[in-house]
């Protein structure tokens, strides 16, 4: 490769990543998360709002220490933040901006939980 | 001394303090991320604008979907990251050996994931759950579509029993029953005949009446009156003939359904065809809607009938599927080709991102066949690693979405 790097290359941590140690505990903190959600959607009744939290912020929780610890970006966050940031807002961004037009203009339409069903077709 | 020479200044690096591979991959990663989070976005935002009482989102089971395997796929998913990322280190560390069968177990449990989503795919399949081929609103001009593929589906059960789980006596026995209801039809068409027979003189002689009437010398609305009197007469006859003929057919059709409920009493496996035959007897006095109830049932205590799909005033006894849940029989499933669309989008682009992956392990495996697998491979390694873990949060996001919640 021929990369400026020479002798003296930059304080790379790449490749002195954390110990097997390390590794091993995350994977353990991965499939404790999983085995939550599972069990979470199995146990809570359908379409439970705190159920529906739970197991999104735990898919978060398991996206972050993926990230953290297998991708190393908690030793080189501050070199590559600027790339994943505003990705990741504008993958949101992208979400609240059709929000309006495909969510809540057709929210009024909603019957609500009592009313009888329109007769549609016999 | 000090030196007047100035110190060689340390080798400066352009850009970024990073190899220029990983940067190349974090940006390829981060255009990953724009196109996951498009789809899972567009998914999100189409699954929160759906009416959700009347006109539900798919619920897993009706659209064939078992939890347990995407969980097992994501519990694969993280084994292999894991061990992708030990055999990072462990080249790192110089061990090739041990980099090379991490590697190789990396590369099978991404085959366990593919197989595994092979099998989900096949009970998607097999069920006609596909974009565009689901049933979805029976009052439109899907009504007939649904009820002429239902009609063939249940021909197919019925002319093939042993392919639907009876065994050799329940095929005799059920082919017994098919010739008994053929001479039971018999009986009760000569019956009818018979009962018809009565209005044979009552018609003659309202006829002749009529004949009369239009010699005799009334006035035309004397006349007209009296032939009503005498159709009316005619007429209330034709309504008892009729009543009658109901209730004799309703007795052979109850004949029927009682020898039909000891042939599967007596044999079980037969069932499924038995219950498949009785909703194809009923099939041409049913609205598409009313055949769907027949296939899904309408207890209260059923959770996957919707709102949509009730008729108020029809209710079945047992559903088709309530009782054998396995049958290959069609129904509507409101919103189906929408969660079809998503489902086969968002899990087919991230399989196809598993086997580029795998594609890429089985270089490196054949590098270290060749036995020139080194150290200077690591890099290799990490960024390999870096694109296997991406493609393992993507399925950390995808499987609650999908299939929990």
């Amino acid at each position: 490769m021929t990369e400026p790097q020479a002798a003296t290359a930059p304080a790379e941590e790449h490749g002195h990543g954390p110990p097997v140690r390390i590794y091993l505990l995350v994977f353990g903190a991965l499939c404790f998360c999983t085995a939550v959600s599972f069990v979470v959607n199995t146990t809570f009744p359908l379409h439970s709002p705190s159920a529906l939290g739970i197991i999104l912020g735990v898919a978060v929780i398991k996206a972050v220490l993926v990230g953290m610890f297998f991708m190393h970006l908690k030793y080189e966050w501050s070199k590559l933040y600027f790339l994943i940031v505003p990705v990741a807002i504008l993958g949101v961004m992208m979400m609240i901006v059709l929000m309006p037009d495909i969510v809540v203009a057709w929210q009024g339409d909603r019957p609500s939980e009592n009313e009888e069903p329109p007769i549609v077709a016999k | 001394m000090a030196h007047a020479v100035l110190e060689e200044p340390k080798t400066v690096h352009m850009g970024l303090p990073l190899p220029n591979g990983k940067v190349a991959m974090w940006l390829f990663l981060v255009t990953e991320i724009m196109f996951f989070t498009g789809m899972i976005g567009t998914y999100i935002i189409l699954r929160n604008g759906t009416p959700s009482w009347l006109y539900p989102w798919p619920t897993p089971h009706d659209v064939y979907l078992a939890e347990w395997m995407g969980a097992v796929n994501t519990f694969v998913l993280i084994c292999s990251s894991l061990t992708v990322v030990l055999a990072h280190h462990a080249l790192h560390k110089h061990n090739v050996k041990r980099a090379t069968q991490l590697m190789a177990l990396t590369l099978a449990l991404g085959c366990v994931f593919l197989v595994i989503k092979g099998f989900e795919y096949q009970a998607k399949f097999s069920h006609g759950i596909l974009p565009g081929r689901i049933f979805e609103r029976l009052d439109g001009p899907d009504g007939p579509r649904f009820s002429n593929h239902v009609r063939d589906q249940l021909k197919e059960i019925v002319d093939e029993p042993e392919k639907h789980g009876a065994d050799g006596n329940a095929v005799n026995a059920w082919k017994g029953f098919l010739g008994e209801v053929a001479a039971l039809k018999t009986k009760s068409d000569a019956a009818k005949k018979e009962i018809e027979k009565e209005l044979d003189a009552p018609k003659k002689a309202a006829e002749a009446e009529i004949d009369k009437l239009k010699d005799s010398k009334a006035s035309a609305a004397d006349k007209q009156s009296a032939r009503d009197k005498v159709e009316e007469k005619l007429r209330q006859q034709y309504v008892a003939v009729e009543k009658k003929v109901e209730s004799s057919e309703a007795k052979f059709a109850a004949d029927i359904e009682a020898k039909r409920k000891d042939l599967k009493k007596a044999n079980p496996s037969i069932a499924a065809v038995a219950d498949s035959w009785a909703v194809q007897q009923k099939l041409p006095n049913l609205t598409p809607k009313k055949l769907n109830l027949e296939i899904v049932g309408t207890k209260k205590s059923n959770p996957h009938i919707k709102p949509c799909d009730r008729v108020p005033g029809y209710e079945v006894e047992e559903g088709l599927l309530e009782a054998h849940p396995d049958l290959h029989v069609s129904h509507a499933i409101s919103f189906g080709n929408m969660w079809a669309s998503c489902y086969f989008a968002m899990t087919g682009f991230h399989a196809i991102h598993v086997l580029g992956g795998l594609v890429v392990f089985v270089i490196i495996l054949v590098i270290a066949a060749r036995g020139r697998l080194g150290v200077q491979h690591e890099r290799m390694l990490e960024l390999t690693g870096l694109y296997w873990h991406f493609v393992d949060v993507v399925w950390i996001f995808l499987f609650p979405l999908l299939y929990l919640v």
